[in-house]
């Protein structure tokens, strides 16, 4: 019940900051007569000004080697990782655990994607228009496994305000670090590293509010992103106060170090508050939790400007470490992509999660085949272990992409 | 109140920038900012996106050229959806108020050229391979739209620019004068193409062919932006013998593997030529470009 309040009370937030957002520059517009003309007659219904629309189709097919026993173990593995810290830290709040249960529910279709089989991962539909010549708008609906579909995304991005300021209101994957702002598909690996899920859940940290970008009047790339943000992420906000805000700070810089080398280095900091339920001398008290994540994130990509050579070289990073409730919870990942041809890619990483003074790690090795620029396929293998295992856990997976509709554009 | 504020951001602009505020110019590809280097003059700063050894469908939207497109007065694009890859990201990442759409400040040079080649007239399919929707973009590969495309920007700088108009007309008078020579030059020089039948590798030449008149009888891309199989080149090799086509053409930027293969497999020659200014070091100017395709051209020809 309180759950569907805060929602609610999110819904009109969001509601509200895009319209904040959209008179905010419509008036900026106004003020230079930017405002286009009325249109003329209609005397049809057009399909002239239809969005955009692409989509996105992830298939995943997983075997876990290593037999029966493997299985088992990956599974409590897997259990262990999403609620883990919350089981031990509070493990009877029955409100709480139930809200993350029902927020996970239509994640674990295609979050867990550790299971045996072949499977629908994730259809993504992606919707993007002009809304008018001040805003464009991104709706993403994505259908996890065969449920229904839900909303990923849904935000509209101002064009053209002054003073090298940017504004995004709506629903999206916050500006944190590099990793959390990917879809599915443009994951450098089939899985979100550990301490992404760890920290931000297998939805990843998407929130509902607006965040305000300013371009730096450097010579390189600098852009300083502030967000402001309702505070829906299960692990580290969800809180039940209902203005109580998650906000975010963070810096990106992105420079040329030649014309084929490009060097990227960036620092996020999210914190907002939770209410957890504790049981103190059997009654139950509501305690409002500070939770935070600050993270860094390094890449370097290496891609000669001559067409012929279709090669890349990436080497890129990140490391977060969150407090969450009374718990640090701290890991990373660093990763190597190699492209050898205009077909093929290889790519090799490591990412680990320390919490409670223990670490879990996994190495991942990817082969992958791209035809054309809409399909891709690709191979990995990947190793686990986990410090309360013995043996490490390996994992074959074979996933396959593939983009209709209208061609979309690729962020760098 | 709100005047002062206007003479205070005036005055400031004024000291703030270089050169008298000379405008900014930003062109995505080379060719077009060569052209619109000899429109705007010396003292104008033209900057392209693209270079010339780059294969301008597939960019990365670089956060460096963000910050040139913020920069920028003005932005000159290829259009014809030959940037839609990435030009939009550019765009909406740049924040800039001049490039909100429709803008007069966002010049989409394909607006000039008035015979489209190729425009689909069905239905788009992607089974049918990088295909535009609005036709061939490789339009500046015909000197004559490049004329109009000078035209188009004269017209535009002047507007956005009305002080610096005059030298902005006597620089496309100079322009037309020239390039209406030259082409003449060009003309007479590969008049022995005329009806010469090639094959291409991409569809590059189209407006090239229409120029000069020799024809593209097959690809060596199967479709669009598809490398070829062996069948599609076997029986490319087959046409190249049986309808006699002298020669295949492609461009510098591509990998000269594959069309040069099945050249010496059909027994013709292989002929690379610059696409846009930049393929080449000596290429310079988009004049340079059309004197090496001639170069190139005529001494195919030449036994």
């Amino acid at each position: 019940m309180k759950g569907n309040v805060v929602r609610m009370i999110g819904r009109l937030g969001s509601a509200l900051a895009m319209l904040a957002a959209l008179m905010f520059s419509s008036i900026l517009h106004a003020q230079d007569g930017g405002i286009a003309d009325a249109p003329g007659d209609v005397t049809g219904v057009s399909r002239a000004f239809n969005p955009a629309i692409s989509i996105n189709g992830l298939f995943l097919g997983n075997v876990m080697l290593g037999g029966e026993e493997g299985h088992h173990h990956e599974e409590n593995g897997h259990h262990d990782e999403e609620n883990g810290h919350h089981d031990e830290e509070n493990g009877h709040e029955e409100e709480n655990g139930h809200e993350e249960d029902g927020h996970g529910h239509e994640g674990h279709a295609h979050g867990a994607p550790i299971e045996d089989g072949w499977g629908v991962q994730e259809i993504e539909a992606q919707f993007t228009a002009f809304v008018d010549p001040h805003v464009k708008a991104n709706v993403m609906l994505g259908m996890h496994g065969s449920a229904g579909f839900e909303l990923e995304e849904a935000y509209v991005l101002t064009l053209g305000m002054p003073a090298d300021l940017a504004l995004k209101a709506g629903k999206y994957f916050a500006a944190f670090g590099r990793h959390n702002q990917l879809h599915k598909h443009q994951f450098p690996f089939v899985e979100a590293p550990l301490v992404h899920e760890s920290l931000f859940g297998e939805e990843a940290l998407n929130e509902v509010g607006a965040e305000l970008s300013w371009l730096a009047p450097v010579d390189w790339y600098a852009e300083l992103i502030g967000g402001v943000y309702n505070g829906d992420n299960p692990i580290l906000f969800g809180s039940e106060e209902s203005w109580d805000l998650a906000y975010l700070g963070r810096l990106r810089n992105q420079l040329d170090i030649n014309d084929a080398t490009t060097f990227e280095i960036g620092a996020s900091a999210v914190f907002g508050s939770r209410t957890q339920e504790h049981l103190h001398d059997d009654i139950v008290e509501d305690v409002e939790e500070s939770n935070s994540v600050f993270g860094v994130d390094a890449r370097i990509k290496w891609k000669p400007l001559e067409a012929a050579r279709h090669q890349m070289f990436v080497i890129a990073g990140e490391f977060l470490t969150g407090s969450v409730g009374e718990e640090d919870l701290s890991g990373g990942y660093a990763l190597a992509q190699y492209q050898l041809t205009k077909g093929w890619l290889v790519e090799a990483g490591f990412d680990w999660l320390t919490e409670h003074e223990e670490t879990a790690s996994r190495i991942r090795a990817v082969l992958a085949f791209i035809p054309t620029e809409f399909q891709l396929l690709r191979l990995q293998f990947a190793s686990a272990s986990h410090p309360d295992e013995e043996d490490a856990e390996n994992s074959v997976s074979l996933q396959y992409s593939f983009t209709i509709g209208s061609h979309p554009a690729h962020s760098y | 109140m709100r005047r002062a504020i206007v003479a205070l951001w005036t005055v400031s602009a004024f000291f703030l920038c270089d050169s008298a505020c000379a405008l900014r110019i930003v062109a995505t590809t080379p060719d077009l900012a060569a052209v619109a280097k000899e429109i705007a003059g010396e003292d104008v700063d033209v900057h392209a996106i693209v270079k010339g050894t780059q294969d301008p469908h597939y960019v990365e939207a670089k956060p460096s050229y963000i910050r040139r497109v913020n920069r920028a007065d003005i932005l000159i694009y290829t259009g014809m959806e030959l940037e839609v890859g990435w030009l939009p990201l550019l765009i909406e990442g740049a924040r800039n108020r001049h490039m909100t759409p429709g803008s007069r400040r966002l010049i989409n040079a394909s607006e000039a050229v008035k015979e489209k080649l190729e425009v689909p007239e069905e239905e788009l399919q992607r089974s049918d391979g990088d295909i535009h929707a609005e036709g061939n973009p490789h339009y500046m590969l015909d000197p004559r739209n490049g004329i109009l495309v000078a035209e188009l920007l004269a017209e535009r700088f002047s507007e956005i620019d009305p002080e610096r108009k005059e030298q902005y007309e006597a620089n496309l008078k100079a322009f037309q004068t020239a390039y209406k020579e030259r082409i003449k030059d060009w003309e007479e020089r590969l008049k022995a193409w005329k009806g010469v039948k090639i094959v291409a590798y991409h569809r590059t030449w189209a407006y090239a062919s229409n120029w000069l008149g020799f024809e593209v009888i097959g690809h060596v891309e199967e479709k669009p932006g598809i490398p070829p199989g062996p069948r599609h080149l076997a029986n490319l090799i087959a046409q190249i013998r049986s309808e006699k086509a002298v020669a295949v053409v492609a461009s510098s930027h591509f990998s000269p593997k594959i069309p040069q293969a099945t050249a010496s497999r059909a027994g013709v020659k292989y002929i690379p030529l610059p696409q846009t200014v930049g393929a080449y070091k000596e290429v310079k100017t988009y004049a340079d470009m059309f004197e090496k395709i001639a170069v190139e051209l005529e001494k195919a020809m030449s036994p």
